[in-house]
């Protein structure tokens, strides 16, 4: 049910991605002082009136965040979370602001290249919704 | 400018807006008027605009973070004791109601943290911890200050509690109090000084 469903060659290419923006990953995260106020810049955070989970950190804390704390090695029901926060909570629209300086939205955008090599990605129905 | 047009028989004229809105606010204001409308349309993008509570308890939080310990005549003595150099002070009685000032807005962020939602969802131990090391210095120099239990092992426990938040400041997310003023110019779309725009609406 929990079980870590990777392949060598998938958990390679995750590895690599994760090494590659290893310290802006790591720093970024350890800079990130919790404070909310990046909230404030994001649309889809007042869009969905003020839910909490919309916030820019939480976005980034709980997928790449994750996947960098366990290396990839992330269960289907982990990643498919991953993918929901990702794909439907953050449109990449450049607009979130961060007063620490954290780069949110590239953090996010290594996220989706992880869930990509994963076989992770957004999907669409027959009517053409995202979900 | 206006523009005319012909709905169902009708004329009708509309004012097309001018090309900086602003201009409109200005017009036969007096200069200072003028100044502080200027002032405060470009604060209501900022995080006194969008959080006006939050930003100015934030930002005499930090003020008073470096100025409380740097003009006390207290440290000022030791500094001159021990090395011979020595800055100018402030009064005694003021700094105490700093001190008090910065224990209420330190219980502020406490309080915030465990009240709002989005800042709770992001809140771990950690950020208590931090946050009592921080005010941890400030309390004990408070109970001091006003001989409050032992006072040598209160003073004994300021100087260590103190000298902790100092060595953990490059270890901890306490490394925006250096690093701030560098990842200023690291923000996208900013690269400098002036605050950056985080609002949507309106």
């Amino acid at each position: 049910m929990n079980s870590i469903n990777i392949d060598k060659s998938t958990e390679g290419k995750i590895r690599r991605i994760i090494d590659k923006k290893k310290g802006m990953i790591k720093l970024s995260l350890s800079a990130c002082v919790h404070c909310s106020i990046c909230s404030d810049s994001c649309f889809k955070f007042i869009a969905s009136k003020n839910d909490p989970t919309f916030t820019p950190s939480y976005k980034v804390i709980h997928s790449i965040g994750k996947i960098y704390k366990k290396k990839g090695r992330l269960s289907d029901e982990e990643y498919e979370k991953i993918r929901k926060l990702v794909w439907n909570k953050c449109v990449l629209c450049l607009r979130c602001y961060c007063p620490v300086g954290i780069s949110v939205p590239s953090l996010i955008a290594t996220a989706r290249n992880i869930c990509r090599e994963k076989g992770i990605y957004r999907t669409y129905d027959d009517s053409g919704k995202g979900e | 400018m206006h523009f005319t047009a012909k709905i169902r028989g009708n004329n009708i004229t509309v004012a097309a807006p001018s090309v900086d809105d602003r201009s409109i606010l200005f017009q036969g204001k007096p200069a200072f008027k003028r100044s502080i409308l200027k002032i405060r349309l470009r604060l209501r993008n900022t995080i006194f605009g969008t959080n006006p509570v939050m930003g100015v308890i934030s930002l005499i939080f930090h003020i008073l973070l470096f100025v409380t310990p740097i003009f006390l005549p207290a440290h000022n003595i030791l500094a001159d004791q021990s090395l011979g150099v020595n800055l100018f002070t402030l009064s005694e009685p003021l700094m105490d109601k700093f001190t008090v000032l910065l224990i209420a807005m330190g219980g502020f962020f406490f309080l915030r943290r465990i009240f709002i939602p989005r800042v709770r969802i992001l809140t771990t131990m950690r950020d208590y911890g931090i946050l009592l090391l921080v005010m941890a210095p400030f309390l004990t120099a408070y109970a001091a200050y006003h001989q409050l239990f032992y006072y040598r092992t209160v003073l004994f426990i300021h100087m260590i509690v103190g000298e902790i938040a100092i060595m953990a400041v490059p270890f901890t997310r306490l490394g925006h109090m250096p690093f701030f003023i560098f990842s200023r110019f690291f923000i996208r779309g900013e690269y400098n000084w002036k605050p950056g725009n985080r609002r949507w609406q309106r």
